[in-house]
């Protein structure tokens, strides 16, 4: 028989009515409270009996971690018949066994004040905190989406929590709007000469489904990480948010310390602002520059000249051989998914060619797919404006049958390096030890226009 | 606008101010105010709590004795002057209702 169990916890911290009746039904059942975890609550079995549970707010440790308020505050709940279960946060839950026992609390409104003044260092602060956090990583969001727009788009990760955030902000809110309405009915009640209110059913709902996202937002989370079709841009920004994430965990056990010492939050916060800075100044952004997550396709190779070739080149919709019309003698291809989601899709497409005379030519190819005007147009633009050392000017479409044509240019030399625009496909063809004449951009844009029929291996 | 704090006093004030009248450890104000009042009083330990150490902030109490967990406490001259207060405008209540009701008497 199973001696021990977890349950998932809904309750919101200042539930105490909801939260202490569920503990009395549990022990009822024969279940009692054993430890208080920050998702799952254990109980272990035991002789089913009528206890009676509340959960109070303890006065705060004192200075040095001085504990005599809080020994003196249990010696009263002890000697009224109360025995302390556990600590959940700030609070402390208590149980007793006699019949009917005196409650811990007798002025509803000293309590609902305890509460609001525990509340309001912790659960409420840490909404707000969350949902400040959310809103300027959205705003960065959107910042990347305007100025970044062509790596944002390909980016599964940064999609989904532009998606995410919004929701999740508003749980914040609402979570923080649900204490306030059941305060204010609270203080209502007890004008009335009632008990304060009982949280409504609807926090524990929104407890339950904020706990259903955060799984579902791993989830996909790594699905979108481990996918063969995610861009570099988001392992490389899992990598940073797993180094945010532990620099923020290294901060819990120092909060642990704080509380121990009874820290004011204000010094706290002061403190944790200023260690970041620090940590930001002298670290800068981390933001790796990963290797290639694919390297050259794998198949049979040769090496001639110190270099590795394909014994048997994969297809490509347009190769060196197509352009120049001669074959060559050794030939390295590579195919590169950079990344696929629903607004976007690129692929990286290279070859070298060489023949045993030593004449080489390299050709690189981008295909980027984004069925949405909008998104092709901000995707253009970004693809435009890119770093200052290069800068692109328009040429005529005409020879590559396309419907906007740029050329890039280096310190005013123009690089045999284009970028052709058709609805809702972008292409760049860059090109080296080969110049190519209108007979050939017409070809380039025959296998890579939306014409061609290419579409982007999945 | 806000009321002034211990301006008056709720029952479980009054009763704690009046037990500590006499050097009374923490655990031993509930019981005192239970038998005082027949019960009619109850105090819960969190509530008590909380009010022996605004009393003591507010210096109407004093900390007289803390041996291990228990503590003991000690009305001051402010808090007996509190409860004086308290006693009076209790008085001037009951004095108030019993001459509106002589007043509806003799009607």
């Amino acid at each position: 028989m199973k001696e021990t169990r977890y349950c998932w916890n809904t309750y919101c911290p200042f539930d105490l009515r909801g939260t202490a009746e569920h503990l009395s039904s549990q022990a009822a059942r024969g279940w009692r409270l054993e430890k208080i975890g920050k998702v799952f609550w254990k109980y272990r079995r035991g002789e089913p009996a009528k206890l009676h549970y509340a959960i109070t707010c303890p006065p705060a440790a004192g200075e040095d971690g001085e504990l005599g308020d809080r020994l003196f505050f249990q010696e009263l709940c002890e000697s009224a018949g109360w025995e302390k279960a556990a600590d959940w946060e700030e609070l402390q839950i208590y149980a007793s066994e006699q019949e009917r026992p005196t409650p811990l609390e007798t002025d509803g409104a000293l309590l609902l004040e305890r509460i609001h003044g525990s509340m309001r260092w912790t659960w409420l602060r840490n909404r707000y905190t969350t949902a400040l956090l959310l809103a300027v990583c959205f705003s960065l969001l959107m910042r990347s989406m305007l100025q970044r727009s062509h790596s944002y788009f390909l980016n599964g990760i940064e999609l989904l929590l532009t998606a995410v955030c919004p929701l999740l902000i508003l749980g914040e809110l609402w979570s923080i709007g649900g204490y306030y309405r059941w305060r204010r009915r609270s203080l209502r009640a007890l004008e009335e000469g009632g008990e304060p209110a009982p949280v409504p059913r609807s926090c524990r709902v929104l407890n339950g489904l904020a706990y259903l996202l955060s799984i579902f937002l791993i989830l996909t989370f790594l699905t979108i990480l481990l996918s063969p079709e995610s861009s570099r841009d988001s392992f490389s920004m899992t990598v940073s948010l797993l180094m945010n994430f532990l620099v923020v965990a290294a901060f819990y056990p120092l909060n642990r310390w704080w509380d121990r010492r009874g820290t004011p939050g204000s010094t706290r916060f002061l403190a944790c602002f200023l260690g970041l800075a620090v940590l930001v100044l002298c670290l800068g952004y981390y933001h790796p520059d990963l290797p290639e997550r694919r390297g050259p396709e794998k198949g049979p190779s040769y090496v001639w000249k110190d270099e590795i070739w394909n014994s048997a080149p994969q297809p490509i919709p347009l190769t060196v051989e197509d352009l120049t019309g001669e074959p060559w003698d050794h030939v390295r291809r590579t195919v590169r998914l950079e990344g696929r989601t629903p607004f976007a899709t690129e692929t990286v497409y290279s070859e070298s060619a060489a023949q045993e005379d030593g004449r080489e030519a390299y050709l690189q190819y981008t295909v980027l797919e984004a069925p949405e005007a909008w998104v092709c147009r901000a995707i253009l633009e970004d693809l435009l404006n890119g770093p200052d050392i290069w800068t692109y000017h328009s040429e005529d479409p005409a020879p590559w049958n396309a419907e906007a044509a740029y050329r890039r240019s280096g310190n005013n030399l123009p690089a045999e390096d284009w970028l052709l625009c058709w609805p809702g496909r972008i292409v760049t063809v860059y090109t080296q030890n080969l110049s190519l004449d209108g007979t050939q951009k017409a070809l380039a844009a025959a296998c890579l226009g939306p014409e061609s029929g290419e579409e982007v291996p999945s | 606008m806000a009321r002034e704090k211990f301006q008056t006093l709720t029952e479980p004030m009054f009763y704690i101010l009046l037990c500590l009248r006499e050097e009374c450890c923490g655990t031993d104000v509930m019981a005192r105010v239970a038998a005082l009042t027949h019960d009619r009083v109850t105090m819960g330990p969190g509530t008590l709590y909380n009010l022996l150490d605004s009393f003591q902030q507010a210096g109407m109490i004093r900390e007289t004795c803390v041996a291990g967990r228990k503590r003991s406490y000690l009305i001051t001259d402010k808090g007996r002057e509190t409860l004086a207060a308290e006693y009076r405008r209790l008085l001037e209540l009951t004095k108030d209702y019993k001459a509106c009701m002589e007043e509806e008497d003799l009607r």
